[in-house]
């Protein structure tokens, strides 16, 4: 194997070569302005408003795109706009993106609900349910879990939740989710967050998917007025394109995607020496990320490693003393020994089944020389 | 109005006959640090001045200088033509915007000047304070000084700022050490004071990839980058270390890891020395801070150097005292960055604290020790900062 083999799809993708060829006249031909009134502003504005439709058609007309800089800033856009009042739920296996704007929430003095999780990281849904009141006025629950691939079935999650109580506004954030894994967002689902670069797009763009029905979303930055006042901000449009090229690149192979990815989850799983990795992650997990531990070992030096091979995995588990734990893994209430050797295997489609095979014989050699070394 | 920059030594001037040699490589250095600027440099007697310089760069000027061992003080003057006028003149432009309380301070070595240096001082004391209505005289404690320095050649130089630089003596009167970095905060500091004595310095770091990260490694190349701004250049030596923390895990007891890694870390250290022509290692160790710098592992370590002294300008400093000097030389924000220099893997749950020398002999054994740092020499990554 010579070339490298990237395994941490979940960090980011690497942007498509099509995508990025067929928006690519965009910056020295279409740089105008879209807010302009000439008319090559109009036109920078049609190839904006083409790309807002093609990306609405991949996810069903009851919602509107707004575009944002990126996940975080859709995840922060929702969760300022409605935690006013009341009380607001979210579970303990957010993405930093929603957790750590709660907490700042909670440092406020705003009461912020966080609701267990399951062994394999999704939200227990019967224990969010008991946090849910007549003030709560706001639930977060993310869809995929961006450590365990864990998927929280948000559709019914939000219907139960507005049984109880119809005002709640239901957000979730579809980061590792969108064009990976088949659904479709029911009416309940108020607001959806995406980040174009974990699909093969560009860092730098993203998109909240608003529920045509809700109102009252503020913006989180202002300015000329753009994206209907909702978030101001010359827009990115050589970025957009190449989200909406790759966005409907994906919706157009989805299945055949997800069928791929899957067989490559189950070879690597197949393939794992279990006797020194534990598997954290369930059958029912999205098959793109797979979380498991080197038990006794340390995922960053497994990390580094491997790099030495060629691959390049992620890991939840870092050397350095501000983070040394998955704050989540820890949370749902794994040992040290299981929480110090943390790594993430995350696929794109364009892995191959040969890549995986060497990868994962490549990690059961370097964990087996790992634990001869440490055990002695 | 023409500024000038004046230099001054301390304690170059105690080294009587061979003062001639320190002013030289004072000189020498200050030349090297102002390597991009245009000026002129000038010597008088006691001093070195920086003139014909473009003002508008005078902090950068002075930023330069105050990393130069050796200088003790560094001051802008206004220079005007020795001429009782433009003396009284300047110094009012000098003192309009101060306030509180002051004296003039006036050293003549010009005989033609038509006033002895007390009643300069008086004169132009007294122009000061009948056009700021601020300002007060105090001989005894004054608020500011101003200085009038009233030259042979004919110009006078007139200032108020005595700008501390960082003392100690040229780099290069004081031979050469190998100075060993860990990335934390005390060695940085400990290089900085050997400096600052006039000793140059290589650096050696330990590092142990795949157990330790392009982090820590970045980090020290950061300080050891820091660090060359108070010398002209420093080389960085990267050590792997892998081999042989493996070896002392695998083949002695867990609590003498960080005993045995220090004694072997000392004995490369003196081989890298020798062959570097450094006269001394120096380290940032203080007395008691961790289980490894107890005295019992101190001697422990120190007991492998065979042939050279070691070094430690921090031993008898408290961590507030050495955090106070880290954060001044801008060592302290890169120190404290979370990249760990030894990975858990290999720390003991309880360290030695008190390890008996004979023991650590005794333990020592079960190591080819010869064998590994010969290997460890033959792995070493040199770097130009």
């Amino acid at each position: 194997m010579n070339n490298l083999i990237y395994l941490d799809n979940g960090a980011t993708t690497k942007p498509s070569i099509e995508a990025l060829e067929k928006a690519s006249k965009i910056n020295l031909e279409n740089y105008f302005n879209a807010s302009a009134l000439y008319q090559k502003g109009v036109q920078s504005k049609n190839l904006l408003e083409e790309a807002r439709k093609n990306i609405s058609n991949c996810v069903g007309n009851n919602f509107e795109v707004i575009f944002t800089s990126c996940g975080t800033e859709s995840d922060n856009t929702a969760i300022y706009s409605y935690l006013k009042r009341g009380n607001a739920i979210t579970t303990l296996g957010e993405h930093s993106a929603v957790h750590n704007t709660f907490l700042e929430f909670q440092k406020n003095g705003f009461d912020v609900r966080f609701a267990k999780l399951n062994e394999d990281g999704s939200v227990n849904v019967e224990e969010l349910l008991k946090l849910v009141d007549e003030k709560t006025t706001f639930v977060s629950v993310v869809h995929v879990n961006n450590e365990t691939g864990a998927i929280n079935d948000i559709n019914y999650i939000a219907k139960r939740i507005k049984q109880i109580n119809d005002r709640v506004i239901f957000h979730s954030d579809g980061v590792q989710a969108f064009m990976k894994i088949p659904y479709n967002l029911s009416e309940n689902i108020d607001l959806y967050s995406v980040s174009a670069h974990k699909i093969n797009g560009l860092k730098g763009v993203g998109c909240i998917l608003k529920n045509k029905n809700l109102k009252n979303l503020k913006p989180l930055i202002i300015g000329g007025g753009q994206e209907g006042g909702l978030r101001s901000g010359t827009e990115n449009l050589f970025g957009i394109k190449v989200f909406e090229y790759a966005c409907v690149n994906h919706f157009k192979n989805l299945t055949e995607n997800y069928n791929k990815v899957f067989k490559l989850k189950e070879i690597f799983i197949e393939n794992l020496d279990k006797s020194i990795f534990k598997i954290i992650s369930s059958d029912n997990c999205s098959p793109y990320i797979i979380s498991l531990s080197g038990v006794g070992l340390r995922g960053e030096v497994l990390m580094r490693l491997l790099e030495s091979d060629g691959v390049i995995i992620g890991t939840g588990s870092a050397c350095s003393s501000k983070h040394k734990h998955s704050r989540m893994l820890k949370e749902i209430g794994y040992n040290t020994k299981i929480l110090d050797g943390v790594i993430r295997v995350s696929f794109s489609y364009e892995n191959t089944i040969d890549e995986v095979i060497y990868a994962v014989h490549k990690l059961n050699e370097r964990g087996l020389q790992l634990k001869r070394t440490i055990n002695k | 109005m023409d500024k000038v920059i004046i230099i001054r030594w301390c304690e170059i001037h105690l080294k009587g006959k061979n003062r001639h040699y320190f002013e030289k490589l004072l000189e020498d250095n200050i030349k090297n640090a102002l390597n991009d600027f245009k000026y002129k440099f000038i010597k008088i007697s006691g001093r070195y001045l920086i003139d014909c310089f473009d003002e508008s760069l005078s902090a950068d000027f002075i930023n330069k200088l105050k990393k130069v061992s050796g200088i003790h003080t560094i001051s802008i003057a206004y220079k005007v033509k020795s001429d009782l006028n433009d003396i009284m003149n300047t110094a009012l432009l000098l003192m309009k915007d101060k306030t509180g309380t002051f004296k003039v301070e006036t050293r003549r070595a010009d005989k033609k000047f038509e006033l002895h240096s007390i009643e300069c001082s008086r004169q132009v004391g007294g122009f000061v304070l009948d056009n700021n209505q601020n300002l007060k005289v105090d001989v005894h404690n004054p608020k500011t000084t101003l200085f009038i320095d009233v030259r042979e050649c004919g110009d006078t130089l007139i200032y108020t700022e005595i700008i501390k630089g960082t003392g100690g003596m040229p780099i290069g009167s004081a031979g050469k050490g190998l100075l060993m970095v860990s990335g934390g905060i005390d060695s940085p500091v400990a290089g900085y004071m050997t400096l600052k004595r006039g000793m140059k310095i290589d650096c050696v770091h330990f590092h142990s990839y795949p157990y330790t990260g392009e982090g820590a490694r970045q980090k020290v190349v950061d300080l050891c980058k820091i660090l060359s701004e108070y010398s002209s250049g420093i080389k960085l030596h990267i050590v792997k270390f892998t081999e042989i923390q493996e070896a002392i895990h695998e083949k002695c007891p867990e609590e003498y890891m960080i005993t045995i890694m220090r004694r072997f870390m000392f004995r490369i250290s003196e081989r890298l020395a020798k062959s570097i022509g450094a006269q001394a290692i120096i380290t940032g160790e203080s007395l008691g801070q961790v289980a490894s710098q107890t005295i019992e592992s101190i001697t422990s370590s120190n007991s492998v150097i065979k042939s050279l002294p070691v070094l430690r300008p921090v031993i008898m400093f408290d961590k507030l005292e050495i955090i106070e000097i880290s954060e001044r030389i801008g060592t302290y924000e890169t120190s404290i960055l979370p990249y760990e220099d030894c990975c858990t893997v290999f720390l003991p749950k309880y360290p030695l604290i008190k390890p008996k020398l004979d023991r650590v002999i005794e333990v020592e054994k079960a190591l080819n020790v010869e064998e590994l740092i010969e290997n460890a020499m033959q792995n070493i990554e040199v770097l130009s900062l």
